[in-house]
């Protein structure tokens, strides 16, 4: 429908009241004008050709390829790695305070030695409950069911947040010199400082003492990798299936990790937002592959998938932090960007490219 | 218009070596956005980035025609932006607020480069579309239109540019340009009826 009388629409274009519709109406404005055009084809028509004559100008302007965004994007990121100034400040400010954090550590690691000792026999008797109960030992077993994350608090204040299907066993009272506990899986440790007792994870390969602090530890179920990620404060973390009978061990600072891989630990910096999103309940995503993508999301929530046309998704990336409400909300935010739909049957999904 | 989201919605099949977010930034509010990217999150960072390197870039190159100088204030402004991160406060229009910091940007350079004033006469360029709704118009009367809203002032032209090509309020514009919120509501009436008369001249 047009506007079929002029006389409208220079009647439009002469009312202040109008301007302000367009420029910045109040809701008293607004509702004036949604009356005055209430229902009538005519009028809206009119509306429109006064806004037309209006607003029919453009600019001259020019864009921005997206090759030009991904080079410029390049060059942001690589600036701001190479100055980072917040490491240089830090490292002088902090000086003074690492050193007696230095010392601290050496008493000890020199207790950490001592311990270690201990600890091997100790916790091989784990596996025997018979010998367990002899040594009056109570153990506690907490378990993060699959699809779920949980935490917990130790009787000294640590938390721990344990990672969808991951164990973590500890006596019941931790008496003696450290504080032991035994981890399969992935958690969260945020270590409540209590320098006469240091504080120790134990994962099949290696262990991680610390002070107050937090850190990362991930054991991976079918490979003998396993990583510890500091995220604060200081560890020491020693390879307890070392292949050359020798000591190997690393001391970690914030935002370096050490892995084991093929019997050996190697320290390395890490992607604090990619190791830790989980303990806040975030999905991190980075450059995945479908296939990747779906690895992780099995991981999250204990499901299987079936792809129909998996071939059409072959060489996208996503990336992406995702909410992990639940399995629903993910699958949406993933599908819609990589455009496929779902099923869910009692445990099992089935996507469709 | 752009709205400069073309390379992050990913809701097209996918394509080989194609790069997508998931875009679940997308539904959320400015304020959690700019908080997640002030706890460091690099994602949010990029997000922030992938959804304002558009309406910046145009900004910048309507106001001066030079894609190297608009590119480096992008990028100067994005570094700033990360070191400072953690000193921010709290941003409800983040479009509008990277606005103002660019302008402000794009602007000191330019006086350094002593080409403010040719700016002022340059800057914001008005062209005329081929047809005004259903009436289309003859070479010579869309050229006589075109030159009389080019006499429109300076701040006319950034304001009706700001407000009905950005899609920022009064309030969001005066911050940009420095000026009361309302000037910037003078301007765009007073424009706007410029535009009505000098139509209305020629058709």
């Amino acid at each position: 429908m047009s506007c079929k009388d002029p006389k409208v629409v220079r009647d439009l274009l002469n009312d202040d009241y109008f301007y302000k519709w367009i420029i910045e109406p109040d809701q008293e404005c607004s509702n004036f004008w949604t009356r005055w055009a209430n229902g009538n084809a005519q009028r809206n028509a009119c509306i429109q050709t006064a806004k037309t004559i209006l607003l029919s100008i453009e600019f001259k302007t020019d864009s921005i390829s997206q090759t030009n965004k991904d080079v410029l994007w390049d060059s942001i990121t690589d600036q701001i790695q190479k100055s980072s100034p917040t490491a240089d400040t830090s490292s002088i400010d902090n000086s003074h305070q690492k050193k007696v954090k230095g010392h601290l550590w050496y008493g000890i690691a020199a207790a950490v030695t001592f311990l270690m000792i201990v600890l091997f026999s100790y916790y091989s008797d784990w596996d025997k409950p018979a010998e367990v109960a002899k040594s009056e030992i109570v153990t506690i077993k907490k378990v993060a069911e699959k699809g779920k994350i949980s935490s917990f608090r130790f009787e000294d204040g640590t938390i721990v947040k344990l990672f969808a299907g991951s164990t973590i066993r500890f006596p019941e009272h931790f008496s003696g010199e450290s504080r032991e506990v035994y981890l399969e899986g992935e958690g969260f440790f945020e270590v409540k400082a209590d320098p006469g007792r240091p504080f120790i994870v134990k994962t099949n390969s290696l262990l991680t003492t610390a002070l107050g602090t937090s850190f990362n530890v991930r054991t991976y179920e079918n490979s003998g990798k396993c990583d510890v990620s500091l995220v604060t404060g200081k560890v020491k973390v020693e390879n307890l299936e070392s292949s050359t009978g020798t000591l190997n061990q690393v001391i970690l600072m914030p935002g370096e990790e050490a892995v084991l891989e093929n019997g050996t630990v190697l320290k390395q910096p890490f992607n604090e937002e990619e190791k830790v999103s989980w303990k806040d309940g975030y999905i991190y995503l980075e450059d995945k592959t479908f296939s990747e993508t779906l690895e992780i999301l099995e991981r999250w929530f204990a499901v299987d998938f079936e792809v129909i046309n998996q071939e059409l998704a072959e060489g996208t990336k996503g990336s992406g932090k995702i909410q992990a409400h639940n399995l629903e909300h993910t699958l949406q935010v993933i599908g819609s960007s990589f455009g496929f739909s779902y099923q869910v049957n009692e445990g099992k999904v089935i996507i469709t490219l | 218009m752009s709205k400069g989201h073309t390379n992050i919605e990913g809701s097209s099949s996918p394509q080989q070596g194609k790069q997508i977010i998931f875009n679940e930034y997308i539904q959320q509010q400015d304020e959690e956005l700019w908080s997640a990217f002030k706890q460091g999150s690099l994602i949010a960072y990029k997000f922030i980035y992938e959804q304002n390197i558009d309406p910046l870039f145009q900004y910048g190159n309507s106001i001066i025609a030079d894609s190297e100088l608009v590119a480096d204030c992008v990028q100067d402004l994005f570094v700033d932006l990360y070191r400072r991160r953690s000193n921010l406060g709290e941003v409800h229009n983040i479009k509008g607020y990277l606005l103002i910091s660019f302008r402000r940007r794009l602007f000191d350079s330019l006086k350094k480069q002593k080409k403010n004033l040719h700016v002022e006469q340059y800057g914001f360029e008005i062209l005329m579309s081929e047809s005004i709704g259903e009436i289309n118009l003859a070479d010579e009367k869309k050229e006589s239109i075109r030159s009389a809203l080019n006499l429109l002032s300076y701040q006319r032209r950034e304001a009706i540019y700001l407000r009905f090509f950005n899609d920022l309020s009064c309030a969001d514009i005066g911050k940009i340009m420095g000026i009361k919120t309302q000037s910037v509501y003078n301007l765009l009436s007073s424009g706007l009826k410029t535009i009505k008369e000098t139509v209305f001249r020629n058709i």
